[in-house]
């Protein structure tokens, strides 16, 4: 089991069993609680990168090794490489960290400011929505472009 | 220099205007962005610490009444911790983690960026309770209710802290959420998990830490705000609410928020240490998984803090918390046994790396004393508190801060920083380090609480006080040569080698500074030290071509 995954087990293993400890001790409720909804919360990460791991796994080139193995240079563990376009220039994550930073003012002056804080939070959503597409529809045509020409017809 | 000096390789930076720098999406222009706000706020929070400093350096109010002191430690510490040592912390991060795991960028660059304005705009609107009629935040860094509450805090100061520190818990989240993604999918071919530098693995677990520790204290101010603003009672008694469960929900991240900020910092000297000791890291994988001890432990230890509240297990957090001074220990024994029978060079990154380990092993070392909890309950609310919390964190992540800004500066502009200068700023803070805190422990020792802006003269406090003051301005000239430094390299022009120190890990491998996609090429990552391996590798080449052509000839 790679690392990445081994990582958020032995989180949720000590979690849990100080949680449980921790119960049996101090009967307290709020400690316990948050205890065991730490080792949950990772224990929650830790299946789904397992059951990500187990699904990716028959796909991998040669079979994902594990993170000790010292020989493979290709991609580490379950995760391929997730490269996309990298943005250069973007005023969307200013507008809208400005349109959130208003927004939140609202809860000290009234709620004027969530109406003021809207318009430059949307306008930067919007932005970065458009953004986003235009990379994925460009990647897809990429990789569409890719596969047609390693078919054997091509 | 190493025996094996890098190959001189450097790069025009382009120019870069103000529109440049808002709309940047770029890693390492973030971490700029980060670093410099960082040491922003750090300045204001500093001036302030100043203030306090000069106001008990005697008996009797001199400068600011009551009112505005309880409001500058308050906004002292909220951006002391949550506004300079933790997004440093995150400045470096974004400036190298992607580097030494031989990426193009982070996984979501915008969202980066959003982080990085998020932080910014929460740590001024903490600071614009200063501009309001009833004044800043007062409650001190930790908030508690009911004294933050709408009986005791009605000011429009403590809404706008709520509002700060809220917007960097979600700067903290999204960011951490990014650096577990960039880490676990953009790794180079070859970066496997055991072969990632001490830094990118210490920015993994806390990561996790963020994401698992900054939800509680968004709960917490949440309900905060239902009872000033609607009448909510999580935590008014006459309400069946109570004032307890703040304090568990604050300290369930505050504790571990003391690891985030100072587990950032271990992977500095972890970096910092091999280099300057021509050595590898000694125990590797053992520094890990004490990494990984200190994450799991301390999601354990949060009601140390509560000892005297009475509501709360003493044995169980008393062992978590002394458990936690073991892979702490670890660390300290790695970093020491690096240097044993090294190579030793004492540039000015590896002097703040030596002033961290005596510093912060005094904070250690204090705090396995806080652990007990028969100390706790006579050291509750005193200086000795203060001092033990300033030793940490001043040790852990500003001796640290410091060596990594000497060390990575090179990378990160393409320009050193003076030699001479940095010595000077050592020597100050290390010296008025021990001038401000020591003090604080006699204090702390006879009784002398926190937070507050006077004591009458007949308790003898007053020399160790103005000891402590002296400490401070000295603390506050030290930074005058830093400054001075930085102003001096930044007129010089880029001219910094690829890697002028013989580092090990991958951001070495490219230009000072790098290009926007960070590399032309990589060497082959086949250990802990590809960069080291390929100068070793280079080097036999140039030898073996050597006794080729003397063969020849």
């Amino acid at each position: 089991m790679p690392e990445e995954v081994r990582f958020f087990g032995r989180l949720s293993l000590f979690a849990l069993a100080a949680g449980l400890i921790y119960w049996f001790l101090s009967y307290e409720n709020a400690g316990t609680v948050l205890l065991l909804g730490f080792g949950v919360a990772t224990g929650v990460a830790f299946l789904v990168l397992r059951g990500g791991q187990r699904r990716a796994a028959p796909h991998a080139a040669g079979g994902a090794s594990d993170g000790d193995a010292e020989t493979d240079t290709g991609p580490d563990g379950p995760f391929g490489d997730e490269s996309a376009p990298v943005p250069t220039r973007s005023a969307a994550p200013l507008a809208v960290g400005f349109g959130l930073a208003v927004v939140v003012l609202a809860g000290a002056f009234g709620p004027w400011f969530v109406i003021v804080g809207a318009v430059p939070l949307l306008a930067g959503a919007i932005d970065w929505l458009r953004a986003a597409n235009r990379e994925l529809d460009q990647l897809s045509a990429a990789t569409h472009r890719d596969t047609t020409d390693r078919s054997p017809g091509a | 220099m190493t025996a094996i000096d890098a190959p001189v390789t450097t790069v025009a930076a382009p120019r870069v205007g103000l529109l440049d720098w808002l709309t940047t999406t770029d890693h390492k222009r973030i971490g700029i962005l980060y670093i410099t706000s960082a040491f922003g706020f750090a300045l204001i929070g500093g001036a302030i610490a100043e203030i306090i400093r000069l106001e008990l350096a005697q008996p009797g109010q001199q400068l600011v009444s009551a009112s505005t002191y309880d409001q500058l430690f308050t906004v002292h510490g909220t951006l002391m911790l949550l506004f300079f040592a933790g997004p440093l912390a995150i400045g470096f991060a974004n400036a190298i983690t992607p580097l030494q795991i031989g990426a193009a960028d982070m996984a979501f660059p915008r969202l980066n960026a959003l982080s990085f304005w998020l932080f910014l705009f929460g740590g001024l609107i903490v600071m614009s309770g200063f501009l309001t009629t009833g004044g800043a935040a007062a409650a001190g860094w930790t908030g508690y209710a009911p004294l933050s509450g709408p009986t005791y805090s009605p000011n429009v100061g403590m809404d706008l802290w709520i509002a700060g520190v809220a917007l960097v818990g979600v700067s903290g989240i999204l960011g951490a959420l990014n650096f577990l993604v960039t880490i676990y999918t953009r790794r180079a071919p070859g970066m496997r998990m055991f072969r990632m530098p001490m830094f990118t693995w210490t920015i993994l677990v806390t990561a996790v830490l963020i994401l698992f520790a900054f939800p509680s204290v968004t709960a917490d101010l949440a309900m905060l705000f239902i009872d000033r603003h609607f009448g909510g009672g999580f935590f008014d008694p006459s309400q069946g609410g109570d004032p307890v469960l703040w304090q568990h929900l604050f300290w369930f991240f505050g504790h571990p928020e003391v690891y985030i900020l100072i587990l950032p910092y271990f992977g500095i000297v972890s970096e910092v240490i091999p280099v300057f000791s021509s050595k590898p890291l000694f125990g590797y994988r053992a520094l890990v998984f004490a990494t990984i001890a200190i994450a799991g432990l301390s999601m354990g230890v949060w009601a140390h803090h509560m000892f005297t509240t009475g509501e709360v297990d003493l044995p169980f957090f008393s062992i978590m918390s002394l458990l936690i001074a073991v892979p702490t220990g670890i660390k300290i024994f790695n970093w020491t046994a690096t240097m044993w029978r090294g190579s030793l060079r004492f540039t000015v990154p590896m002097l703040w790396c030596l002033g961290l380990l005596y510093v912060f092993t005094t904070g250690g070392i204090t705090g396995v004393m806080l652990a007990s909890p028969p100390i706790d309950f006579q050291a509750q609310d005193t200086y000795f508190v203060v001092a033990h919390l300033h030793n940490v964190l001043i040790g852990g992540t500003m001796f640290a801060g410091f060596a990594g800004v000497y060390f990575w500066f090179p990378k990160m502009t393409g320009r050193t920083l003076d030699e001479r200068l940095g010595r000077i700023h050592v020597a100050a803070w290390v010296i008025g380090f021990a001038l401000t805190f020591i003090p604080q422990y006699i204090l702390g020792a006879e009784g002398m609480p926190r937070r507050i802006a006077d004591y009458p003269a007949s308790t003898g406090w007053e020399a160790l006080n103005m000891v402590s003051t002296v400490g401070a301005l000295v603390l506050a000239a030290g930074m005058l040569p830093f400054l001075l430094a930085v102003y001096r390299a930044l007129r010089r022009p880029a001219d910094a080698p690829s890697d002028p120190w013989g580092g090990n890990s991958l951001e070495w491998a490219t230009t000072s500074p790098p290009p926007h996609h960070n590399f032309d090429r990589l060497p082959p990552i086949r250990s802990l030290r590809p960069v080291f391996d390929a100068r070793i590798a280079a080097e036999a080449e140039r030898r073996e071509a050597e006794r080729h052509e003397a063969g020849g000839s």
